[in-house]
């Protein structure tokens, strides 16, 4: 249950790199090589089958992530989709015998981070530092240190929910594993691993940009 | 006898996951609602459901971490 | 797996580098063939329309130049009628006034003969009175000559008259 620590950076007094990180750099791997494998020989006119499909899940996010955050902010499309399959894989990855790195609080921490500084840019960007400034203050003033204090509890509660969610599945698909190891964890695998992991992840990313567009109103 | 004192601290903090459950149903039960009344609208109903699902979970997620924290950190 | 360490950076890092790598090879590929399908969709619709407006443009040319076609023969055709029904009126009118001229020369010419017989006739009888008066003088003695000389000149004038 506690990660491990696969082995040690000699700097700056030993960095424990984890389990978590390791997995991560295997689904970047397995990610970008499928991506250089699969987008090739891209053609406008009569596409190939893989091609077709890989632009209909392309078109579906872009689709999903257009009607969150808005037309004319999609050039933050891009991030969001690459937060959704990354943990779409990690949550999933627990099927071929890897420890999902989102159980990891490392990971979702810096997930979550990511997040929060990607929706406040996103605000900034928009309307100006001015604005995003004078936003803490609305509607009156009195409310300000909630607004402040959200700017964190927004990213904790994303983080925590992965982290949690990950976890509780983990924990109770092997305490299942422990008592019958034959078959049942089978249906409980796919609730717990395939279900709650797509649907984290779902909800992770639709937060993100819920956020994002209530910060760029 | 800390160790079972501990162990009851965890389980009270997980009782926080009886207010998700509870939210959580009535939300379904009324997105359900929802669908039969007004089937062509099922698209927004479950990605609002969806929404306040993660939402409410969140309070059992809380209650998971702190027995979580309670156990590692009271050892 | 309660604790925040370095790894936490490692995760952002490796975060940012997967993004970057999805953008370059995934997203970026992905989404520029389709934007640029969608700009040739759009660029065939666009072309399309265009053509179907320029077809119509031009049908409505050529309608509108059949329907000053068909004016512009009417019109040459009325033309060709009033300039043919001036110049039959103007050729009329002249042969009018020829036959017109021609008869008031005739009539002039016939008054004319008319009057120059009329002279001959004057001075013919003046001159058969002359003679008369000469026959007269001469054959002054006598009633019966008068009266022989008198028939005389009425049977001459009258013959002169009859003879004409």
């Amino acid at each position: 249950m506690n990660c491990k620590t696969v082995f040690t950076i000699p700097v700056f007094g030993g960095i424990a790199v984890d389990e978590g990180v390791v997995v991560t750099w295997i689904i970047m791997m397995v990610l970008a090589l499928l991506s250089i494998l699969f987008v090739r020989n891209l053609k406008v006119e009569n596409p190939g089958k893989v091609q077709l499909a890989l632009e209909s899940v392309i078109e579906w996010g872009e689709n999903f992530f257009k009607d969150i955050i808005g037309e004319e902010n999609k050039r933050y499309i891009p991030w969001l989709m690459t937060v959704a399959l990354y943990l779409a894989c990690a949550n999933l990855i627990g099927l071929f015998g890897f420890k999902p790195p989102t159980k990891d609080l490392n990971i979702t921490a810096g997930l979550a981070i990511m997040s929060m500084l990607l929706i406040e840019y996103s605000g900034i960007h928009k309307n100006g530092v001015k604005h995003w400034c004078g936003h803490f203050a609305k509607p009156v003033p009195l409310v300000a240190p909630i607004m402040i204090l959200e700017i964190f509890i927004r990213p904790l509660s994303l983080c925590m929910r992965l982290f949690g969610n990950m976890l509780g599945g983990f924990v109770v698909m092997e305490l299942v594993e422990q008592v019958v190891p034959l078959f049942v964890p089978i249906p409980l695998s796919f609730y717990f691993d395939i279900f709650d992991g797509l649907l984290q992840a779902y909800v992770f990313v639709f937060l993100t940009g819920l956020f994002m567009n209530e910060e760029m109103e | 006898m800390t160790g079972t004192i501990i162990a009851i601290g965890a389980a009270v903090a997980v009782l926080t996951g009886v207010g998700a459950g509870v939210g959580i149903g009535i939300a379904t039960g009324k997105a359900v609602d929802a669908v039969a009344r007004q089937p062509e609208a099922e698209g927004k109903i479950s990605k609002n459901l969806i929404l306040g699902c993660a939402l409410a979970e969140a309070t059992a997620i809380y209650g998971f971490i702190i027995g979580l924290l309670i156990i590692f950190f009271l050892k | 797996m309660l604790r925040l360490d370095f790894n936490l950076v490692l995760t952002m890092i490796n975060l940012v580098v997967l993004y970057l790598i999805l953008r370059k090879f995934l997203f970026r590929p992905l989404m520029n063939i389709m934007e640029q399908r969608r700009t040739m969709i759009a660029d065939g619709l666009q072309h399309a329309e265009d053509t179907k407006k320029e077809a119509y443009a031009l049908k409505s040319q050529y309608e509108s130049a059949l329907g000053g076609a068909k004016e512009e023969s009417t019109r040459i055709i009325g033309q060709a009628k009033k300039d043919a029904k001036a110049e039959y009126d103007r050729i009329l009118d002249e042969a009018d006034q020829a036959a017109g001229k021609l008869i008031r020369d005739a009539r002039e010419t016939i008054d004319l003969e008319k009057e120059k017989t009329l002279r001959d006739m004057q001075s013919e009888v003046a001159a058969l009175a002359v003679s008369a008066a000469k026959k007269m003088v001469k054959q002054q003695y006598g009633a019966d000559a008068d009266q022989a000389a008198y028939d005389q000149f009425l049977k001459e004038a009258g013959d002169a008259h009859d003879d004409k």
